[in-house]
């Protein structure tokens, strides 16, 4: 699914360049779950940006479900990444004017899904999620818990092919940590690729495979 | 408290550009306010030079049928009311007219100047600063000629000679003796500069009909304006009984000694231009306060900070609302000084002598002008703060620190919202009066003059009766002066005439054969005026019918007259105006009847544009001409058509006519085009100070709009960030800023368009009637908004379109 050879990263700095990745191989397959931990500084986001195409200034190869990435226009990787990437944040990100469902229906007005399939697949999902009592509060009213679950529901309502999530339990409390990774695990079931950032070992051994990141350079384990 | 303010100041000084243009932003509004505010301190507000300004008062007839007009007094009415009158110290009365000064120490002068009763001066309160008063002995007919001459034609005219009392001038070909000089500043009523005695004595029939007076007095102690007005009243039925016919007006009118002067319809439209300007000031202080509450929302974080660790909500309002304070204070003085500069301007022009404003009106700032700022610019500090003031007193701790950035004072950016649509409203009335004081302007550019102004040259001539005792010796002083002036260097035609087009002189009554009208005050009007043959030639004016004068006509023959078109249809709807017979001033029995042998295009021979609107009493029916050779005036215009730059003419014309009588002088020398401006000059001025502030509004709404749409796209930066994480495209983007700028124009305009209607309505009946709503107006300005907007969202359009996501949500 993911195919990274040779990634370099770097921001101009006075009298040099600070690195941030370094050399990184790194293959992962279709359906796979995997963890990424370091310490902080590490370069963990910034692999995730790579990752999710968010970020393009960089050398090296990308292949994202046999797409070659370095060869895409801006227009073109947005399409992909449209297809393909699905978002969680530490901070949920939710958008505070718009109720709980609307904040699901976003992305899928983003790609030009009719209408009626959208109210479709919110309801579906906030069903599935257990939300939808909550579905016309706004985000402040919800708790740090109830907000990640929308994000993630937001996450996968484009049906993603790639999860990636950056410290999604990082603000939460263990109890609400506990749900979202269950949910990870569940949607990993259903075979969804995912690869989350954690600083938790526990939740890290949850994944398949743990990578370890120390000042841009992959640890070899 | 100071420590508050000292620590709003260090705020300011940390972000500069906020502070220059909220500064500059109040800064303009505060100021326009305040200088329309001095001019309406001008005119009513500031107490008269004259001691006890309010005990003065102004006396004159009003006639109810004619829409209530004023009316000035015949001079026997006023001889024997001041005799009756028992409210008043006295009734004294003046009148202004020509004074020629000529000849002895330098070139003639043509002055302006009055003639007042011996205690006119003294009833003002102002004494000579040299040499006497008029003296009642000076009224009466067969006094030596004397003059009180005023401070700057002492210094100018007679070198400030400090033995001037005594010496004489030639005034209107009199040799006339200095008793006094007024001092410096003086120039009653108007812009005279030198004052006679009125003649007291009530002998000839002559004096009856032709002088009329203004008259004025102070009010006893203990007399109000009221029963002034009573006892006049009073006087007026007794004064008719016995004289057994009306007098000229029905009803006594005592006033305010300035409302005589000021003319309604200027101070009319200067408190409409007061009320557009507070309108201006309101878009400011709605402007600074959005940028306020956009600079604390972005400090939400360090105000729940400060919440947190005990500042008292006192504490935190007084923070946000000293930055206003301060701001207010810099506009407010910028305001101050830009208005005294504008005021020192206006006072410079309007005393130019446009004969607009009395010339004690002084634009120049005063204590009830420094009230006035302080006032607006506390109010305007309040507007602008507030409410961010009060809003970062309710700052919630809770949600500013614990929800990190997403925190923001309540609902600060609803709120600049809703101020920017305030914004847009305000600026569509303002720019809905300047489109229809544009279109009204230019309107009036294309009116039908019914003459052709350019490449003409007039100027004017007053003969005074000792020098030029009849008509014969008037018309030789043409005939000598004709030639001279044709020879002149590319002079085509030249004409003269009583009266020339626009000067809006000699509107008579009149009465055609078998009108059975008996009350004079029923029959029709035209405007007349006596004119030498070239006269249709110099200002272009095509016949239609008939002749126009050539030699035939002469003293001696049959009296003739050429008529306008309208006047011919009005006249005599159903047959030719030829050989139909025409008198003026019907109620003079001697009156001649006059025989009617052309037809002319139609001119404007009044001083203001006639409209639907005008009052019927001001209009008149047309013109009706008569040849010049059969009634010579003694004050006569003459107008030369020529190639080139007719105003280079000017010293040969002089030349021209002092080579003919060098105790003549020539005044109002100047081109045609002069005259037409100064009819276009009110529609003008209004065009251009809505201009004004028009283009002020909507740069203020411009910036507004940008100050809100910056603000937001600033602080959803992440939010947009996530978005473009969720797969938005740049199209989803922009609609997303555009759709919040366009929201507010909307609103704006839904709210500002019966603003406008409403407002444009009530200035159209105060200063420009006939003014319509046009919907070309609305449309421009509409358009121009949708512009504005789009300029408006440009800068942050693109900030949101580089909104990278990475970068958007990376510093959590
Ligand atoms: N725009 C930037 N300019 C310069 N350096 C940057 C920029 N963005 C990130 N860095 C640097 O890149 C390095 C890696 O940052 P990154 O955010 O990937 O770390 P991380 O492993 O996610 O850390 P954390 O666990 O604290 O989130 C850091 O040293 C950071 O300072
Ligand atoms: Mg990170």
């Amino acid at each position: 699914m993911i195919h990274l050879g040779k990634i370099e990263k770097s921001y101009p700095l006075e009298g040099g360049r600070s690195w941030v990745l370094r050399n990184v191989d790194l293959d992962i397959a279709d359906g796979e779950f995997v963890s990424v931990m370091g310490p902080s500084g590490a370069g963990k986001s910034s692999l995730l940006n790579v990752l999710g195409l968010m970020d393009h200034d960089w050398q090296g190869s990308y292949a994202l479900d046999g797409v070659v990435v370095d060869k895409l226009n801006t227009k073109q990787r947005q399409a992909l990444q449209r297809e393909k990437i699905g978002f969680i944040f530490q901070h949920y990100h939710l958008i505070d004017d718009l109720k709980v469902w609307e904040n699901l229906d976003l992305p899928l007005q983003y790609r030009d899904v009719p209408a009626k399939e959208r109210a479709a697949r919110v309801a579906d999902l906030l069903d599935r999620f257990q939300i939808v009592g909550k579905k016309e509060l706004y985000p402040s009213q919800l708790s740090g818990g109830q907000q990640q679950l929308v994000a993630v529901a937001r996450a996968v309502i484009t049906r993603p092919k790639v999860l990636l999530a950056d410290e999604p339990t990082g603000a939460l409390h263990s109890g609400q940590a506990r749900i979202i990774m269950d949910l990870l695990a569940e949607l990993h079931k259903e075979g969804m690729t995912i690869v989350q950032v954690t600083h938790n070992e526990l939740y890290a051994n949850e994944a398949q495979r743990i990578i370890r990141l120390r000042d841009g350079w992959i640890e070899k384990s | 408290m100071l420590a508050d303010f000292r620590f709003a100041l260090r705020a300011l000084l940390r972000s500069p550009v906020f502070t220059l243009v909220s500064v500059l932003m109040l800064g303009s509004g505060i100021g326009l306010s305040i200088f329309m505010f001095s001019s309406i301190n001008a005119f009513v507000l500031k107490p008269l030079p004259f001691p006890e300004p309010d005990r003065l008062v102004h006396f004159e007839y009003t006639d109810s049928h004619a829409t209530s007009r004023n009316l000035a007094l015949p001079a026997l009415d006023w001889l024997d009311l001041r005799e009756r009158q028992k409210t008043l110290k006295s009734l004294a009365a003046y009148t202004v007219g020509t004074a020629n000064l000529g000849g002895i120490d330098g070139p003639a002068e043509r002055l302006s100047g009055a003639w007042v009763s011996a205690d006119a001066l003294s009833t003002l309160g102002i004494v000579p600063i040299l040499g006497r008063d008029l003296v009642a002995s000076d009224q009466v007919d067969g006094a030596e000629p004397v003059a009180v001459i005023g401070f700057s034609l002492w210094q100018q005219n007679l070198n400030a000679d400090p033995a001037v009392i005594g010496r004489s001038l030639r005034i209107n070909g009199k040799l006339t003796r200095i008793v006094g000089v007024m001092p410096r500043d003086f120039a009653f009523p108007m812009a005279e500069s030198v004052w006679m005695p009125l003649s007291s004595s009530r002998g000839s029939e002559q004096r009856e009909s032709d002088t009329l007076v203004k008259a004025f007095g102070r009010l006893l102690p203990g007399v109000s304006m009221a029963q002034a007005q009573a006892d006049f009243a009073n006087l007026m039925t007794g004064l008719a009984a016995e004289r057994g016919k009306p007098l000229r007006g029905d009803q006594a009118k005592v006033e305010p000694f300035a409302d005589e002067f000021i003319l309604p319809q200027i101070l009319g439209a200067t408190k409409t231009m007061f009320i557009a300007v507070l309108l201006v000031l309101l878009i400011a202080c709605a402007n600074v306060a959005s940028l306020v509450m956009a600079r604390f929302s972005a400090r939400a974080r360090e105000l729940s900070v400060r919440a947190a660790l005990g500042a008292s909500r006192r504490r935190l309002i007084m923070q946000v609302l000293g930055e206003s304070m301060i701001i207010a204070a810099l506009a407010g003085t910028l305001g101050y000084v830009g208005a005294e500069v504008a005021g020192h301007l206006m006072t410079r022009t309007m005393t130019a002598g446009n004969g607009f404003m009395p010339y004690w009106v002084d634009y120049r700032t005063d204590w009830h002008d420094l009230v006035f700022s302080v006032g607006i610019a506390l109010a305007a500090a309040l507007l602008a703060g507030l409410v961010p003031a009060l809003r970062a007193g309710r700052v919630d701790i809770q949600s500013g620190l614990r929800q990190g950035s997403a925190g923001s004072i309540g609902d600060g950016s609803k709120l600049g919202r809703s101020l920017v649509a305030a914004e847009v409203a305000l600026s569509v009335v303002l720019l809905v009066c300047a489109g229809v004081a544009i279109r009204s302007a230019l309107q009036a550019q294309d009116a039908p003059f019914g003459i052709e102004t350019d490449q003409v040259l007039s100027g004017r001539i007053a003969m005074f009766d000792d020098d030029y005792p009849d008509a014969a010796a008037r018309l030789r002083f043409t005939e000598n002066l004709a030639p001279r002036l044709i020879a002149l260097p590319g002079v085509s035609h030249v004409a003269f005439a009583s009266t020339l087009p626009l000067m809006g002189y000699e509107r008579q009554k009149y009465a055609r054969v078998g009108d059975d009208t008996t009350d004079d005050n029923d029959r029709p009007q035209a405007w007349s005026s006596s004119v030498s043959d070239d006269f249709f030639k110099v200002f272009g004016i095509t016949l239609r019918e008939g002749r126009s004068f050539d030699a035939r006509d002469t003293a001696g023959s049959p009296l003739v007259a050429v008529v306008s078109a309208s006047f011919a249809k009005k006249v005599w709807p159903n047959s030719s105006a030829l050989g139909q017979r025409v008198q003026l001033n019907p109620k003079d029995p001697e009156s001649p009847w006059l025989e009617v042998v052309g037809v002319v295009a139609d001119s404007l021979q009044a001083d203001y544009l006639i409209t639907s609107a005008t009052l019927p009493a001001h209009r008149g029916d047309g013109n009706v001409f008569r040849p010049i050779s059969q009634n010579p005036p003694s004050i006569v215009s003459f107008a030369l058509r020529a190639d080139g730059d007719v105003a280079a003419l000017s010293e040969s014309v002089r030349g021209a006519v002092t080579a003919v009588d060098a105790n003549l002088p020539v005044y109002w020398l100047q081109g045609m085009n002069q005259w037409r401006d100064k009819i276009l000059w009110g529609t003008n001025i209004l065009a251009n100070l809505f201009g004004v502030f028009a283009v002020f509004a909507l740069l203020l709404a411009v910036a507004g709009i940008y100050a809100v749409l910056a603000f937001d796209v600033n602080a959803r930066t992440r939010e947009i960030g996530v978005r473009r994480a969720l797969g938005a495209g740049s199209r989803g983007v922009l609609g997303l800023v555009l759709k919040r700028g366009a929201r507010q124009v909307i609103v704006g305009l839904v709210i500002g368009i019966p603003l406008a209607l409403a407002f444009s309505r009530l200035l159209g009946a105060v200063v420009m009637p006939g003014a319509s709503n046009d919907p070309l107006v609305y449309v421009v300005v509409i358009a121009a908004l949708v512009v504005a907007l789009l300029f408006a969202a440009l800068i942050p359009a693109r900030r949101a379109l580089r909104v990278d996501p990475m970068v958007a949500l990376r510093n959590e």
